[in-house]
């Protein structure tokens, strides 16, 4: 044994603490970033070497850089990711649905409603005055404009909402190719044997991304690669990646393969939101806003049939027709046909028979009034909104629980690093240290001679 | 637990953004006044909200409909007083008339009596707000007119009765139709006869004084069991008033307490509310403060 395995360990010493605190640095960079999972230098001591005078340590290398990660957590955050951005879509979706129907204000359809029938009463008061029958002429057109506008606008939300799919299903195409590039990325290192740890925040990140679209299936194999599914259908792995669609058939928005041949199943995420949205929650509020135009058109005509105006003829339907949003009526003031007997233009029996519908059950709206109908569904879209928004807040605190906890376990502590950086410099100082004996020791060796 | 850096700034962020929504919520009903500014406020508030705010607005128009009438029939009331005056002037005259020595002055009992039917058609055409207040529910004319020798009624009918609703369970019939009034009127063209009715019945008397002629005991009584048919229907019009002023009481109470309902639905109480946003602006402050004591040091700071 000589005096150069001094030099040796040292040396190897002094190296293994300089990439320590690479490393270390390389954790303080990135203490802010939050896909980055912290990595840990595993030491370990070279292996001894047989003497004479007994074993012989033969100094420190570096077993490993481990990444810091628990996959639990990851699996756990992935799956709130999906349910948060479900009902958080949906919560922000009813907040644009609420405020079309501007209840509860003078603005609103509850108001023009009972304004219109309350119209009616008012001219029943004296039938032949025109000004209250422009009165009811100008509260149908409030009436039928309010219509419109929520109509209009839940479809315009749908298409909003058509437009938001197609561009998130771009994006779920585009992190699966991602997720394939950087699965390969990882294959090829690892045969390098390179380091692959930031390429497993990166991937991270992007099935992370994934999950808040979408319901994923994760499964990771021995060689670190994953494979993924999405709604039950195969999306991507190492070798190939699949390419998704939105397609709407009938009215009805669904995920499918490119080709059309597999349709995924989806029960989360942001893109499966939307899809129900449009599918199923906004149409259905366009049938209930059908259904109350429909009725309050139908009830009145079927009254305002009977009954004559000021010319003293009877005068057909009020209203006009009903479709997709447009409530038609009839302009002409003298057509308002207020009165029950013919020739009798003070007679308000029939202004007085349409108001009366205002408090009339309708059997083809569940035996309530159209009153009692439509303050049940403006209910109902509270309670939906209420019921998402509340959803929506308790998923975030476990997200933030779930984020906490991984960022207890993978994220970067500034003092820990700053110990390790002492530590670390307090070694590579006593490593050079030992150079510098050495090299006494053999200076002195050297002036003997 | 082991504390990232990343944990202390995502908790301090979370709770900060929770004290802002908070904020702005409070910020919100104070500013509206209200407590349910959407459906998802309350949801079964805004049920209890909008059933109230119609019950008002019907309120409303119920009130402004009692109003109308009230105006309506209180113009009825006083022709009818009008005619009154009128038919009780003529029973003196015809009192007169019955005592012989006061033949000599027919022409001028006649003279009179013509001005008194004319008043008497005047007040038969009144008007109020468009509407003729005898002619039932027809106005599409003036209903009664002298056409040569006798008084006919212009329109079909004027026995329509007009009904206003005021309130959500009562229609409130608010004329005094003149066939039942008056008695009926002969319309153009309907063949020469007597005529019961109190124009024709004056017409006749006063054809009678002019020819000399006392009017006749029958005439005399039909004019009495008019003036008695008009004391009763004055108080007829002075039911529907009350009837319209005991109605209006009563929504003006309903009204008040609908307001009171509809305000405990939904109106904030501005000084808990008040109270509320300054304890979360302190807390606010607080973190505000706290973030700039804690979260830039590290063990970096003391190195």
């Amino acid at each position: 044994m000589g005096l150069s395995r001094i030099f040796d360990i040292s040396s190897r010493s002094l190296g293994v603490y300089q990439r320590a605190l690479d490393v270390t640095s390389h954790n303080v960079a990135n203490a802010n970033n939050p896909d980055y999972a912290r990595q840990r230098v595993v030491f370990g001591s070279e292996r001894s070497e047989g003497s004479t005078n007994g074993e012989v340590g033969a100094g420190v290398k570096i077993d490993d850089i481990s990444r810091i990660k628990d996959n639990l957590t990851d699996i756990q955050l992935r799956t709130y990711n999906q349910k948060f951005s479900d009902v958080d879509k949906r919560s922000q979706t009813l907040g644009q649905v609420e405020s079309l129907f501007s209840e509860p204000s003078d603005l609103g359809l509850s108001n023009l409603i009972t304004s219109f029938y309350n119209s009616w009463d008012q001219l029943a008061s004296t039938p032949n005055s025109t000004p209250l029958r422009n009165s009811v002429i100008q509260s149908a057109d409030q009436l039928s404009n309010k219509v419109k506008g929520i109509y209009d606008g839940l479809g315009l939300l749908r298409s909003d909402l058509n437009g938001q799919v197609n561009e998130k299903v771009d994006e779920v195409n585009s992190t699966i190719q991602q997720i394939q590039d950087l699965n390969r990325q990882i294959k090829s290192a690892k045969v390098t044997n390179q380091s692959v740890n930031d390429l497993y925040d990166r991937r991270d990140k992007q099935i992370d991304s994934l999950s808040k679209l979408v319901n994923i299936n994760v499964h990771t194999d021995d060689q670190g690669s994953v494979s993924i599914s999405i709604g039950g259908i195969f999306a991507v792995d190492e070798y190939s990646a699949t390419k998704f669609k939105a397609s709407n058939t009938n009215g009805k928005l669904s995920l499918t393969t490119n080709d059309g041949s597999s349709t995924a199943q989806l029960t989360g995420g942001e893109i499966y939101a939307s899809m129900d949205l449009y599918n199923n929650q906004l149409a259905g509020y366009q049938d209930s806003i059908n259904a109350v135009a429909q009725n309050i058109m139908d009830s009145v005509n079927s009254v305002h049939r009977t009954g004559y105006g000021l010319n003293g003829s009877p005068q057909g339907d009020f209203f006009t027709g009903y479709s997709e949003g447009v409530l038609s009526f009839n302009h002409d003031t003298n057509a308002i046909a207020a009165s029950a007997v013919s020739g009798n233009d003070g007679n308000s029996g029939n202004a007085i028979a349409i108001a009366k519908l205002a408090d009339q059950k309708l059997p083809a709206l569940d035996g309530k009034t159209v009153s009692e109908y439509y303050n049940s569904f403006i209910s109902s879209i509270g309670t939906e909104k209420k019921l998402n928004e509340q959803s929506s807040e308790s998923n975030q605190l476990v997200l933030d629980q779930l984020n906490n906890q991984k960022s207890s376990y993978s994220g970067v502590s500034i003092d820990e690093e700053m110990t390790n950086v002492i530590k670390f410099q307090k070694s590579y100082d006593a490593s050079a240290k030992l150079i510098k004996v050495a090299d006494e020791m053999l200076q002195t060796l050297i002036q003997m001679v | 637990m082991r504390i990232s850096d990343s944990i202390l700034s995502a908790n301090y962020l979370a709770s900060l953004n929770s004290n802002k929504e908070q904020v702005e919520q409070i910020q919100e009903h104070i500013a509206s006044g209200s407590k349910i500014n959407k459906p998802s406020d309350s949801p079964s508030g805004i049920s209890r909200v909008l059933r109230l705010q119609e019950q008002l607005q019907a309120g409303d128009t119920y009130t402004k409909n009692i109003e109308d009438s009230q105006s309506f029939i209180q113009t009825t009331a006083s022709t009818l007083e009008g005619m009154q005056n009128e038919i009780q002037d003529s029973l003196v005259l015809f009192t007169d008339a019955s005592n012989p020595v006061n033949v000599s002055n027919y022409p001028s009992y006649a003279k009179q009596l013509d001005m008194t039917i004319s008043s008497l058609l005047d007040l038969a055409n009144s008007q109020f707000g468009g509407k003729y207040l005898f002619s039932g529910t027809d106005f599409s004319g003036k209903p009664y007119s002298l056409n040569g020798s006798r008084v006919e009624q212009n329109v079909p009918l004027t026995d329509g009765k007009q009904v206003v609703r005021i309130s959500k369970y009562i229609d409130q019939t608010v004329n005094i139709p003149g066939n039942d009034l008056f008695g009926a009127v002969p319309k153009p063209g309907d063949p020469v006869g007597t005529n019961t009715d109190i124009f024709n019945t004056l017409l006749r008397i006063k054809g009678d004084l002019e020819g000399g002629q006392r009017p006749s005991d029958s005439d005399v009584a039909l004019v009495k069991t008019f003036q008695e048919n008009l004391a009763g229907q004055l108080t007829t019009a002075g039911n529907i008033i009350n009837r319209l002023d005991s109605t209006h009481e009563l929504l003006d109470n309903q009204q008040l307490e609908l307001k009171g309902l509809l305000s405990k639905e939904k109106d904030v109480d501005v000084a808990a509310s008040v109270m509320d946003l300054q304890n979360r602006q302190y807390y606010l402050e607080l973190s505000y403060k706290m973030s700039s004591m804690i979260l830039p040091k590290s063990l970096l700071d003391y190195m």
